[in-house]
C-alpha cells in the first residue's frame, strides 16, 4: 500500500509492487549516465548473488556434515558384517546375515538405500579378487540397494551414475527397467545401459555388443568390457564367439580386441585358429593375435608366427620376438640370432637381443658370443652391456 | 585534445572492464557445466576399471631435480606411493652442485647401468643412467645430466629415457596425491584424442606432511600463501575448466600435468629457452595437431592433484611473478603467428586474443589507468562519486568471484580438513584485489620490461619454507 503525500491511497498487489520498485530505481538513478548505472546494476547484482552463496554455502555445509555424520554411524555399524559376508565361500542363511548384521532384515530397510550402495562399493573397491559376487548381490538386495537402484532408473534420476553402480557391483535388476536407456541419445548412457544388459539378462545378451563395437572404440570401452567377460566367466555365464564376431566387424580396433580377449576367456577351437590371423591384411589384427598367443604361451602357434616374421613389418616383428620368447620352447635360437643379424632397425635389434638374452642358458651363452665380437665403448657393446646390465639388475630385484 | 584522449580512454576502460567481467561469468558457467558432467563418473568405478584390465597405458612421471639434497628422499618416497598399477618415475638430476645424486644412490640402492642413449629431443649432455637393485624402488630410473640451467632441458632429459607413451611433468618438491594418475589418466581413457591433461594444484604452505603424504590439508595463515591458494583455485577451477569446457585451455601448468609423449616429441620437446615453458609447450603441441590436421583436446580435472610449495614472502614471489610476466611476453611474441589465425582453431581465435587481451595487455592498462588517476586528481578532474561506484562495482564482482572459487571448492569435494580454511578463503577475497594483485601487476610490468631491456635472466632459488612435519610419536 502506498500513500500520497497529498493525495488518494493506492494498493499495490503483486507485480506490480516490483514494478513500482523498479521504477523508483530508475527515476533514482535518471539523472546519472548509463555507465554509472550499470556499475550500480552490478554492485546490486553482486551483493544479490553473495547472499544466495552464502545461503546456500551454509546449507551445504549442514548437510554434507549431517550426511558424514550418518554414513559414519553406518559404516561403524555394518562394514565389518557386510565384509565378513562378502567373502564367505557360499551363500549365507537368513539366521547367519541377521546374526552377523545384529538386526534383522526389515530394520536394514529403515537405513538410506544410497548410503548402503555406497559403502558396498567401496568394500567392492577394496575385496576385488576375494569377493563372493551373489553374495554381494544378496547384500544388495537385502539393504534395500536394488529397489534403490530401481527407483532411481524408473524415476530418471542421477541414471548415469546409478548405472555406473549396476556394472561396478555386478547388480542384477529387471530388464524393463533398462529398457528405455537400451536406445538412448546420451552415448554414455546407452553404453553403459548396454553393458549393464549384459548382466541383467540371460536371454539374449549380447545382443548390443556387436553393434556397439562396431561403433568409434573409445580406450575406456575395451577395459570395462574385459572386467565384464571376466564377471561373466566368473559366474559361470557363457561367453559369446569372439572370432565370429570380430571377422564380422568393420572395426578393427574392436575387431583386435576381442582377438586378443580370446587370450582370457577363448575357448581352445579359438585359441587354435589364432595362428590364422598372424598375416591378417590389417596389421592391428596381427598383433593382436600375437599379444593373444604370448598370454597364452601356446606352442602350437610358434611354427606359423615363426613363418610369417618376414612378411611383417618392423614393429610387428618384435612383438613377434616377444612373443616367441614368451612361448619359450626353447628352439628359436637361431630365429633369433637371424633376427638380430638381418633387421635395419635399430629396435628390432635391441629386442632380438633382448629376447636371446632371457632365452634360457642357450640364449645366454649365444648372446655372450655376439658381445665378445664388439671392444668395449662400440655402439652396439653399450647396447648390449645395457641388456646385461638391466636383466641382471631384473634378478638382483627379484631376489631382494 | 588531452579532454577527448581521456574520454576516449575512459570508454576503453569501461569496456573493457564490461568484457572481461562477462568472460568472468561465462568461463563460471562453462566450468560449471564441465565438472558437473565430468563429476558423474564414479571415482570407485574409474579405479576398479583400471585395477582390473591390461589394457591401462604405461605413465611416467619425470621430476628434475636441482640442489635437492635435503628434500629430495622425502619426496620420491611420496612419488613412488602413486597408486597406479603400471608407472615408473624418472628423476632427472640436472647437474646439482650438492649431493643430491649421492643421496638417490644412497637411499634408493641405485646403481649405474649402461644405457643406449638416443636424443630423441636437444637437451644438455646425458651423463649416466641408474636403477635401483631393490624391487621396492624398481620403478625407480635416475637420469644424471649436465646442467642446462632451465627445467625445460631438464625434462627433455627425462623424456629422452621414458618408457611409457604417457607422461606426467611435475616438480620433484610436489607432493601428488596417491591416486593422482588414475585422475590424469581417465580423460585420455575416455577421448583417445587427448593430448594434455591438467590437475588442480593447491598451495601446500599450510599442509602437515607425514612420511611424504598430506595427513592435514589447511590453507596458510601467512598472506602471501594464502592469495596464491586462493589464485590458483580461480584460475584452475574457473579459467581453466571453463576453457576446457569448449576445448580452448591454453596452459597446462609445469607442476603437474599429463602429456601424450609422441605429441610432445613431434612437436620439438620443451623449448630451453622459454620461461613459460608450460604455457609454450602446449602452444607447439596444438600448433603441431592444427598444422597436421589431428584431432586433439586439452583437457582440465576437477580433481586436486598435486600440492606445490608456492612463494612466502614478497620478494621471491615478485621474481617468480616477473619471470612468469617474461614468459608471458615472450610467448606472444614467439607464437604471433598463430593470434588470430583461424587455422590454430579455437586457440587461435579465442584464448590467444583473450590471453593477449585480458592476461599480456591487463597489467600495462592497470598500470596506466592508476597513473591517469593520479594525474585527473591532482588537476581535480575526477568525478569522486562516480568513481567510488565503478571502483565498488568491480571490487565487489571480485570479491563475488573469489567466493563462488571458495563455494565451488567445497561442492568439488577438495575441502580442507578444518573449516575455518574457508573463512581464511574469504578475508584473502576480499583483501586480495587491494594488497595482493598490485604486487602481481608490478611484477608482471618488471618481467615485460627486463625482457624488452633484455636483462639478463636469472632463475634464482625458491627458498623454501617447507611443509609442517609431523612429528612422530
Amino acid at each position: 500500500m502506498f500513500s500520497h503525500v497529498e493525495g488518494p491511497i493506492v494498493e499495490f498487489h503483486g507485480w506490480e509492487v516490483i514494478g513500482y520498485y523498479l521504477n523508483n530505481i530508475q527515476n533514482y538513478l535518471a539523472e546519472y549516465s548509463w555507465q554509472v548505472r550499470t556499475a550500480y546494476g552490478l554492485i546490486v547484482g553482486c551483493i544479490f548473488v553473495m547472499i544466495i552463496l552464502f545461503g546456500l554455502f551454509i546449507l551445504m555445509i549442514r548437510k554434507t556434515t549431517k550426511y558424514k555424520k550418518e554414513y559414519q554411524q553406518l559404516e561403524e555399524k555394518f562394514r565389518e558384517p557386510l565384509y565378513q559376508i562378502m567373502i564367505l565361500p557360499e551363500p549365507p542363511s537368513v539366521q547367519e546375515i541377521e546374526g552377523l548384521m545384529g538386526c534383522n532384515f526389515t530394520e536394514l530397510k529403515r537405513y538410506d538405500s544410497a548410503m548402503f550402495a555406497q559403502l558396498i562399493s567401496s568394500l567392492r573397491m577394496e575385496l576385488c579378487e576375494v569377493l563372493y559376487i551373489p553374495n554381494m548381490q544378496y547384500i544388495c538386495k537385502i539393504t534395500g540397494v536394488t529397489d534403490y537402484i530401481e527407483r532411481c532408473l524408473t524415476g530418471r534420476t542421477k541414471v548415469f551414475e546409478i548405472l555406473q553402480m549396476v556394472v561396478n557391483l555386478n547388480i542384477r535388476i529387471s530388464e524393463g527397467e533398462l529398457a528405455i536407456y537400451l536406445n538412448h541419445y546420451n552415448t554414455n548412457i546407452r553404453l553403459m545401459a548396454r553393458l549393464a544388459y549384459i548382466i541383467c539378462t540371460e536371454n539374449e545378451p549380447y545382443k548390443y555388443l556387436e553393434e556397439d563395437l562396431n561403433q568409434k572404440m573409445l580406450p575406456w570401452r575395451p577395459m570395462l568390457t574385459h572386467r565384464l567377460f571376466g564377471w561373466l566367466q566368473e559366474c559361470g555365464r557363457p561367453m559369446p564367439s569372439f572370432i565370429v564376431i570380430a571377422e564380422s566387424l568393420n572395426n578393427e580396433e574392436a575387431s583386435a580386441f576381442l582377438i586378443e580377449e580370446v587370450a582370457y576367456w577363448g575357448t581352445d577351437t579359438e585359441k587354435n585358429e589364432l595362428s590364422k590371423f598372424f598375416l591378417a591384411p590389417r596389421y592391428i589384427i596381427r598383433l593382436a593375435a600375437m599379444r593373444a598367443t604370448a598370454q597364452l604361451a601356446r606352442e602350437a602357434n610358434e611354427p606359423a608366427l615363426v613363418e610369417s616374421y618376414d612378411h611383417q613389418p618392423e614393429y610387428i616383428k618384435r612383438e613377434v620376438l616377444k612373443t616367441v620368447l614368451a612361448i619359450n620352447s626353447g628352439k628359436q635360437l637361431d630365429f633369433y640370432e637371424m633376427a638380430y643379424k638381418t633387421t635395419s632397425s635399430k629396435e628390432t635389434q635391441e629386442q632380438a637381443l633382448s629376447c636371446l638374452y632371457m632365452y634360457g642358458n642357450e640364449g645366454r651363452r649365444r648372446f655372450e658370443m655376439i658381445r665378445s665380437r664388439y671392444q668395449v665403448g662400440e655402439e652396439t657393446r653399450t647396447l648390449l652391456d645395457q641388456i646385461d646390465a638391466t636383466n641382471l639388475l631384473k634378478q638382483l630385484q627379484q631376489f631382494s | 585534445m588531452l579532454n577527448l584522449l581521456l574520454l576516449f580512454y575512459g570508454y576503453i576502460i569501461f569496456f573493457y572492464s564490461l568484457a572481461l567481467i562477462t568472460s568472468y561469468v561465462a568461463l563460471l558457467i562453462m566450468a560449471y557445466i564441465y565438472s558437473s558432467n565430468y563429476k558423474r563418473w564414479s571415482d570407485d568405478y574409474i579405479k576398479h576399471m583400471v585395477d582390473s584390465t591390461p589394457y591401462v597405458p604405461g605413465v611416467s612421471i619425470v621430476a628434475p631435480a636441482y640442489n635437492e639434497e635435503k628434500t629430495v628422499v622425502d619426496n620420491v618416497r611420496s612419488l613412488l606411493r602413486q597408486d597406479y598399477p603400471n608407472f615408473e618415475i624418472v628423476i632427472v638430476n640436472d647437474g646439482s652442485k650438492d649431493r643430491t645424486l649421492e643421496t638417490l644412490i644412497e637411499n634408493f640402492d641405485m646403481v649405474e647401468v649402461p644405457y643406449d642413449y638416443i636424443e630423441r629431443i636437444h637437451c644438455k649432455p646425458f651423463k649416466r643412467l641408474f636403477r635401483s637393485s631393490s624391487m621396492k624402488y624398481s620403478k625407480l630410473v635416475v637420469v644424471d645430466k649436465m646442467n642446462g640451467g632451465t627445467k625445460a632441458d631438464a625434462v627433455n632429459g627425462g623424456l629422452n629415457v621414458v618408457s611409457n607413451p604417457y607422461f606426467i611433468n611435475t616438480d620433484v618438491d610436489c607432493i601428488l596425491s596417491k591416486d593422482a594418475i588414475y585422475h590424469c589418466i581417465f580423460p585420455v581413457l575416455l577421448d583417445d584424442s587427448v593430448i594434455a591433461v591438467s590437475g588442480t594444484m593447491s598451495m601446500s604452505n599450510g599442509a602437515t606432511i607425514e612420511n611424504g603424504e598430506i595427513v592435514e590439508l589447511s590453507t596458510s595463515t601467512k598472506p602471501i600463501p594464502l592469495f596464491q591458494d586462493l589464485e590458483y583455485k580461480r584460475s584452475f577451477l574457473i579459467g581453466k575448466m571453463g576453457w576446457s569446457c569448449i576445448n580452448a585451455m591454453n596452459n597446462v601448468s609445469g607442476g603437474y600435468g599429463l602429456f601424450k609423449l609422441e605429441i610432445v616429441i613431434a612437436a620439438g620437446g620443451y623449448g630451453s629457452e622459454s620461461f613459460a615453458e608450460d604455457m609454450d609447450m602446449l602452444f607447439r603441441m596444438i600448433g603441431y595437431c592444427c598444422d597436421f590436421n589431428r584431432p586433439y583436446r586439452v583437457v582440465q580435472i576437477p580433481h586436486n592433484c598435486c600440492w606445490t610449495e608456492g612463494p612466502s614472502n614478497i620478494k621471491t614471489l615478485v621474481r617468480q611473478r616477473s619471470r612468469w610476466g617474461r614468459g608471458l611476453i615472450q610467448l606472444v611474441f614467439q607464437h604471433s603467428r598463430m593470434l588470430l589465425n583461424p587455422k590454430y582453431r579455437k586457440l587461435g581465435m579465442l584464448t590467444f586474443p583473450y590471453t593477449f587481451l585480458f592476461e599480456f595487455l591487463a597489467p600495462v592498462i592497470e598500470v596506466v589507468g592508476i597513473c591517469l588517476i593520479i594525474y585527473l586528481a591532482l588537476t581535480g578532474g575526477v568525478n569522486w562519486d562516480t568513481f567510488f561506484v565503478m571502483f565498488g562495482a568491480i571490487f565487489l564482482f571480485s570479491i563475488m568471484l573469489s567466493s563462488f572459487v571458495v563455494f565451488y571448492d567445497y561442492l568439488l569435494g577438495s575441502s580442507y580438513h578444518k573449516q575455518h580454511s574457508y573463512a581464511l578463503l574469504l578475508l584473502a577475497g576480499v583483501l586480495e584485489p587491494v594488497l595482493y594483485h598490485p604486487i602481481v601487476v608490478y611484477s608482471s610490468i618488471r618481467g615485460y620490461y627486463n625482457y624488452l631491456t633484455r636483462k639478463k635472466a636469472v632463475w634464482g632459488d625458491m627458498n623454501r619454507q617447507g611443509v609442517k612435519k609431523k612429528k612422530r610419536a
